[in-house]
């Protein structure tokens, strides 16, 4: 069998496909270990049900095997249109849901997050749907002003960033919660399940600062690297287009996070708002810029 | 797939539609020059010399200023299409005309102009005195260097004997600031010349 | 102020002092300016404060200069108002600008006493032990046979190898590790002000234009070549680097089959220039590729079609001949513009139509169905009259002043032609003549010199080195203390203290205990845990 490009775009489709299978498999086995979990809470701590863990255990496995499929389709894709497979919409928003993926299961590593899953999950599987079915773009070449090495830097580090955000926004998400049950509960008012089931808030809490300390010199990188190709294609390093306007936003919602951190009172829940504005932020960069804002990013194409 | 050469296209315009509302003015819509010339006149000590100026003309032949040494020489820079040129052409024309018995010449800079347009510009306003074509007048702009008016068509410089910037008139001239501007840039020569 | 715990402002220099009351106000206003929460508050503002220039059109923004107008024409009552609160200027409005000026007032008082904190902290030794250590993080103790000194001089040497400040002080050793940390912060908040530094000296000094160049075209890099022009405050105008160039060709080329047909796949500028009064050279100025001559850059930013017309009037003289820029209107390059002959005679003459590169004609009328010239044609109507171009009022080379014009007619109905290249449009009552010779190709330039952007660039990747340091750096301290043991022998105590919200590594304090006791593990530790 010849692989052509034709051959290796439809590989890349079949992959991305089997990968949404996958996670929509996925996702039900971290639902139902959620529900399990949940049903499982008591009052003190969650204490892990053992078919509850089993159906989690499941879920991860198969998480793995959707982000290997998510990744097989990225690298079919890349070969497809011989570069970097994040030149139009469609395929940042495939690379940024393999980050997501990716950075999830590596901090599902070293810290008991696994009632992150089904967010993330979810997350990337609307990314995903979202691609094949609105943004979609045949592979092909990449318009002249796109063909730069600083594409492979400047989006790279954006998508990382991206991804570690992402799994940031979900633990400061859940931190919300947790912690809000926690007060309810030293108050004696009536308790959430759900939040009952969550990990510690302080654990939360400290998975969320170390994404988001992990994830800002590289989102800062990337918007440095973003000024250096500006410069390179437009004659400035900064102008003020839409996608540098909320590239800049985000990353000063996520400074005042890290600054209201270290701010007596503002600790915790005040600062998790900044964190989670700084993700809307990236949002609305990553879509609402490039669907409603005509800029000179624009021909990032749908 | 058209949105994505339909936003380069869109983008081409719209740095082609500021291109509209300053191409036709970069000399006149920015400020006084408008509708009058600004006046520079350069002391004796302060004038620096203008590099050699060579081009084609539009009738052919080639111009080079070192021909013109120890004369007093007028640049303007002009172009058909700019409408304050036309306003001043008659003025041009008529100074050109009184300042030749003093050994005065009239060179002018065609610039973002065509050859035919020019011409037929030189036709309708009677303009005898040659002119540098826009082909080649980008060295000459270049020449003048740091003495070049900064904004542009029209203008008109006043070289002096000794091939040094003596004056300039940004935006278009009057006949009585010309007039004036030449005759004492000539006169003022008088005493060493005789 | 990136995250850490080393006291705030607000919490060392509290208490009032004897400073008169009139000081009272002012370092009361000082204090709270400079506290972090201020700083949370001015960080929050300016990014709310930067989302209105995404949203509204701005003057001054590259992908659409016309948008500001655009936006007026279409909200005539509301835009003045917008404009009023610099709503189409947001990023050099007096709002924007104030928070940000704040900002780094606040951040620079906080950062200055802060470099002086950490200056006296790098001179001085790490402090005492608490003199409980049981409450520190990790804290362990056991007791040895071991003499004290020697237990001492083991914990030193280990620390001092792990890259720990170290003193030894009576009995105890205390070491601090992460100055670095403290650095990098440092590093990032002042490198922000060398960042606007660098941005001020390029809108100072720099200058910024634009010059659409039809091929064949020349251009000298003097102002009045320029489209659009726009200088700084301090800009050399008479000083512009001396060169001039000529666009020889624009080469474009479209993807023809597949997916994504009509999409360009070049753009290729071949200009040979001339630097001074140098050599001419040839070079390709293609997206991303300027050309730079000592740093003044060229950018090919955007194209069009540039028909090569020739007009000849009523006596048949040639009064017009060249290439006439026409602006795109749509991806597939339908374009629009006008030719003027302000000289033809007897009466002047002007044209104004369409330009489509592969034309076509559908029910809504002439379109072109693709980029490329393949089948290119002039749409174009006449007129007669006066251009209005004597009485020395400034106009566009896009637009034509009808006022004084009258459109050629044909039996009432205004006189249009489709030409295709080498036709001719013969105006009734031989009032003139156009050819269509042949199509041309005009390239955009940005052209920017920037002389601040080095020193914002190195700005930048000071940042960048500042904040990784700042956020994964781990400042924490270590404390050994031996004390004479009840039975004879030595009593050892171990702990560690983080000053950084993260917890320091968690082997560190492990290797410490396994330095000074040996590989060997007694089961007796005894180890506690933190209260």
């Amino acid at each position: 069998m010849i692989f052509n490009e034709q051959t290796w775009a439809e590989l890349s489709n079949g992959f991305v496909y089997s990968a949404i299978a996958v996670y929509a498999l996925a996702m039900l086995m971290y639902a139902a270990e959620t529900a399990g979990r949940v049903a499982g809470a008591d009052t003190v701590a969650a204490r892990p049900h053992a078919r509850s863990a089993l159906l989690g255990a499941f879920g991860t496995s198969l998480t793995v095997l959707a982000f290997l499929l998510n990744l097989g389709g990225v690298v079919a894709r890349g070969l497809a249109a011989s570069r970097v497979p994040w030149g139009n919409m469609y395929e940042f928003v495939l690379v940024c849901a393999l980050a997501a993926g990716g950075a999830y299961l590596a901090f599902l590593s070293k810290r008991p997050i696994r009632a992150f899953g089904v967010w993330i999950v979810a997350i990337v599987l609307l990314a995903l749907g979202l691609a094949v079915t609105v943004l979609y773009a045949p592979a092909g070449e990449l318009v002249p002003v796109l063909n730069s090495y600083w594409l492979v830097i400047h989006v790279a580090a954006a998508i990382v960033g991206g991804g570690v955000f992402t799994v940031g926004a979900v633990a400061t998400g859940l931190f919300l919660v947790r912690r809000r049950q926690e007060r309810r509960m030293s108050a004696g008012v009536a308790r959430d399940r759900y939040a009952a089931s969550l990990p510690a808030a302080q654990t939360l809490e400290q998975v969320a600062h170390t994404a988001h300390i992990f994830a800002f010199p590289i989102w800062t990188f990337a918007v440095i690297a973003g000024a250096i190709w500006a410069e390179n294609s437009w004659g400035r390093y900064w102008g003020w287009d839409p996608k540098e306007t909320w590239a800049f936003i985000t990353w000063v919602f996520y400074a005042a996070y890290l600054h209201a951190q270290s701010t007596a009172g503002w600790r915790g829940v005040r600062a998790s708002w900044f964190a989670l504005a700084g993700y809307a932020a990236f949002l609305f960069n990553f879509f609402g810029v490039n669907l409603w804002i005509t800029g000179l990013h624009s021909y990032a194409g749908v | 797939m058209s949105s994505r050469t339909g936003a380069w296209a869109r983008r081409t315009a719209g740095l082609a539609v500021l291109v509209v509302a300053l191409t036709a003015c970069t000399a006149d819509r920015g400020g006084p020059t408008a509708t009058d010339g600004v006046v520079e006149v350069i002391a004796d000590e302060d004038r620096a010399p203008v590099k050699p100026i060579k081009g084609e003309l539009l009738d052919g032949k080639r111009f080079d200023s070192s021909a013109l040494a120890g004369q007093v020489v007028v640049y303007n820079v002009w172009g058909s299409w700019c409408a304050p040129c036309r306003t001043e052409a008659p003025t041009l024309k008529q100074v050109s005309e009184e300042s030749e018995s003093l050994g005065v010449r009239f060179v002018g800079i065609n610039v973002r102009d065509n050859d035919a347009a020019a011409r037929a510009f030189e036709d309708s306003y009677g303009i005898e005195y040659p002119s540098i074509t826009t082909g080649t007048s980008g060295q000459a702009l270049l020449a003048f260097g740091a003495a070049l008016p900064p904004s542009a068509v029209p203008s008109t410089m006043v070289v002096d004997t000794q091939g040094r910037l003596a004056a300039r008139i940004i935006g278009p001239a009057d006949y009585t600031t010309l007039s004036t501007l030449v005759s004492d840039v000539v006169e003022e020569q008088e005493p060493s010349d005789d | 102020m990136t995250e850490t715990e080393i006291a705030k402002p607000e919490e060392t220099s509290a208490g009032r002092t004897s400073t008169p009351p009139s000081w009272g106000w002012l370092r009361w206003v000082w204090r709270n300016l400079t506290s972090m929460r201020t700083a949370v508050i001015l960080l929050a503002l300016l990014a709310l404060a930067a989302i209105p220039g995404s949203l509204f059109p701005q003057r001054n923004v590259a992908s659409d200069p016309a948008a500001v107008m655009q936006y007026t024409q279409d909200h005539p009552r509301l835009a003045p108002w917008l404009d009023r609160l610099g709503m189409f200027d947001v990023y050099a409005s007096p709002w924007f600008a104030a928070v940000y000026v704040l900002l780094l007032v606040s951040m620079t008082g906080c950062v200055l006493p802060r470099s002086r904190r950490l200056w006296q902290s790098v001179r001085s030794a790490p402090p005492a032990a608490p003199r409980n250590l049981a409450r520190m993080e990790d804290h362990q103790s056991w007791e040895t046979a071991d003499e004290p000194a020697q237990v001492l001089a083991t914990a030193t040497a280990h620390l001092r190898r792990k890259r720990f400040r170290v003193v030894t002080e009576g009995n105890e050793v205390r070491a601090e590790r992460g100055y670095l940390r403290e650095v990098g912060n440092l590093a990032f908040h002042l490198s922000l002000l060398a960042l606007l530094v660098g941005i001020a000296a390029g809108k100072l000094i720099g200058f910024e234009g634009r010059v659409a160049i039809a091929e064949g075209g020349t251009f000298a890099n003097d102002r009045s070549q320029y489209d659009a022009f726009t200088p700084s405050a301090w800009t050399d105008i008479d000083d512009l680097e001396p060169l001039s160039f000529r666009l020889e060709e624009f080469d474009v080329s479209y993807q023809t089959s597949g997916p994504n047909l009509g999409q360009p796949s070049e753009f290729a500028a071949r200009v040979a220039y001339r630097s001074g009064s140098g050599e001419e050279r040839s070079t390709t100025v293609k997206p991303n590729h300027p050309l730079n001559v000592n740093e003044t850059k060229f950018f090919l930013t955007g194209n069009g079609y540039a028909p090569l017309v020739t007009v000849r009037d009523g006596r048949g003289e040639v009064v017009f001949t060249g290439p006439v820029l026409f602006l795109p209107l749509d991806g597939n390059y339908a374009s629009d513009g006008v030719i003027k002959a302000p000289d033809a005679q007897p009466t002047q003459l002007a044209f104004e139509g369409l330009f489509l590169p592969t034309a076509d004609v559908g029910p809504q009328g002439p379109y072109s169905r693709f980029p490329d010239a393949l089948d290119p044609q002039l749409f174009l109507t006449a007129y007669t009259g006066d251009l209005g171009l004597g009485d020395g009022v400034p106009q566009s080379v896009f637009t034509l002043d009808k006022d004084q014009l009258t459109q050629v007619k044909v039996d009432g109905q205004p006189f249009s032609q489709a030409l295709s290249v080498g036709e001719t449009m013969r105006l009734p009552g031989g009032q003139g003549t156009l050819t269509f010779d042949g199509v041309s190709r005009f390239a955009n330039f940005q052209v920017a010199y920037d002389p601040g952007k080095e020193i914002t660039l190195v700005a930048a990747i000071v940042m960048l080195m500042g904040l990784t340091a700042s956020l994964g750096i781990r400042r924490r301290r270590i404390w050994v203390r031996v004390t004479p043991a009840d039975g004879g022998g030595s009593r050892i105590e171990v702990a560690g203290y983080s000053l950084t919200r993260r917890e320091p590594p968690p082997a560190e304090i492990a290797d410490l205990v396994t330095a000074i006791r040996g590989p060997v593990i007694d089961a007796s530790t005894s180890k506690d845990s933190p209260a």
